[in-house]
């Protein structure tokens, strides 16, 4: 079976863990992003017949995300982008994060994640914003709703999809 | 009758010729004598090469005359090479000064600490830049079903000390303990290799960890440097991995041996003591 890394950032609040917590048992206990700063998951995904253990970095976003320890992100095979659909600043810092980052993160799939659609989204300055970001890195853009839980496996899927070499479903 | 002209020019050409024969002939003669003497040295030092580790052995084994004799030109023609090739020592001295050095560092510590028990629990080997198990060898089939976020953890926490710290040796973390529960690493250029230990490890298991890992790199380099996740790949390199548990239990199983036998002569001692009691 094949181990990928993948990262989840993004701004504080967008709701990373959240989605997580959508798409896994939790593994280790709360406590241990507040003390080291990451929290790591696993799950395992199934995609046309092959199966996937995605190791999930949950790491904690803060303000701006200018202070991140990129060195949780070495390694990574792809990336989960999260931004709050209702703040449309957020996707301005994960913009940011993408231009720091660079080739670590142009040179893997990202899915740009849309989060808490069920709340009211600026859909036209969401646009906007992550239409910089797709200048940045090769992105795909999944909307997903942590309290409904809307879109999250898709989210994942997607990306495993493309660590795998296919092509995302629609 | 006086020579005529041309004959007198005739003696006189001849003459100079004898001359510069001569002087050749003596020449030549000089050079013969020169390169035979090169040739009777040239023998003489085969001769002496052919029977300098003869004559080194027996000198050796005589006395240490020969040795103290050679021990100045030893040591400048070392001197001599740390100054003006550095590297070239350094690289022909490499091969053993690794093992020098872990067996100083192993001496060092308290031999006390390899008379008491220890388990090795798990051993993994991680890709070091991931933080991904490149293998998982769990002691027992039902330990270490999180091996895959373990392996992750250890990773995040080297970094989040790094970071935290700004910590400049990347190869820093070498151990975590809680309890009894020890996790040693060791960091190689690609992989790390972690052990779970629970006990008292002797500083000896770090050294088998240190070969163990240097001989992953050089046995399975190329896999490890195409690593893409799946640990299948790493396979061939399981048997050097379980080796650190299979000695561990070795040496549990040697010290279980002394210890029964050193209970069973106590009892016989005991008994034999109560019985000269008793007859006396």
């Amino acid at each position: 079976m094949m181990h990928k890394k993948i990262c989840l950032v993004g701004a504080a609040g967008v709701g990373k863990t959240s989605l997580v917590r959508h798409f896994v048992s939790n593994v280790f206990s709360e406590h241990y992003i507040s003390t080291v700063g990451v929290r790591i998951e696993r799950k395992k995904v199934t995609i046309e017949d092959q199966t996937l253990n995605l190791l999930i970095w949950d790491v904690q976003g803060e303000e701006g995300m200018l202070k991140i320890n990129s060195s949780f992100l070495n390694g990574a095979g792809g990336y989960l982008l999260v931004v709050d659909g209702t703040r449309p600043e957020t996707a301005s810092t994960a913009e940011q994060l993408c231009e720091r980052l660079g080739d670590q993160i142009a040179s893997v799939p990202v899915v740009a994640v849309v989060n808490k659609i069920d709340l009211p989204v600026d859909r036209e300055a969401m646009a906007t914003a992550i239409s910089s970001i797709e200048q940045l890195a090769d992105v795909q853009i999944v909307e997903t709703s942590a309290k409904s839980g809307a879109g999250v496996e898709r989210a994942f899927h997607q990306l495993g999809e493309r660590l795998l070499g296919l092509s995302p479903t629609p | 009758m006086s020579p005529s002209p041309v004959g007198e020019l005739r003696d006189l050409l001849g003459a100079s010729d004898k001359s510069e024969v001569a002087e050749l002939e003596a020449r030549v003669r000089e050079l013969e004598s020169i390169v035979n003497s090169w040739q009777r040295q040239s023998e003489r030092i085969e001769t002496i090469a052919a029977d300098l580790p003869a004559v080194l052995e027996r000198a050796d084994a005589a006395g240490p005359e020969v040795n103290e004799a050679l021990r100045p030109q030893v040591i400048e023609a070392v001197h001599v090479s740390s100054r003006t090739d550095p590297d070239k020592l350094a690289e022909a001295l490499f091969p053993i000064m690794g093992k020098a050095v872990r067996m100083i560092i192993a001496n060092m510590f308290n031999p006390q600490s390899s008379n008491k028990g220890f388990d090795v629990d798990e051993v993994f080997l991680i890709e070091r830049l991931s933080g991904l198990p490149m293998l998982h060898v769990p002691r027992s089939p039902e330990a270490g079903t999180n091996s895959d976020v373990v392996a992750g953890m250890l990773e995040a926490i080297r970094s989040f000390v790094q970071d935290s710290f700004n910590a400049t040796d990347f190869d820093g973390m070498r151990e975590l303990s809680v309890g009894d529960v020890s996790v040693l690493v060791e960091w190689g250029p690609q992989a790390m290799l972690a052990v779970v230990v629970r006990g008292f490890p002797p500083e000896t298991l770090r050294v088998r960890m240190q070969e163990i890992l240097e001989r992953v790199h050089s046995e399975h380099g190329e896999i490890i440097d195409a690593f893409e996740g799946d640990p299948l790949t790493l396979e061939p390199a399981r048997q050097s991995l379980e080796s650190l548990a299979i000695e561990a239990d070795k040496k549990n199983s040697r010290r279980t041996l002394i210890l029964a036998v050193l209970a069973v002569a106590a009892v016989v001692a005991v008994v034999v003591f109560a019985l000269v009691r008793l007859w006396v």
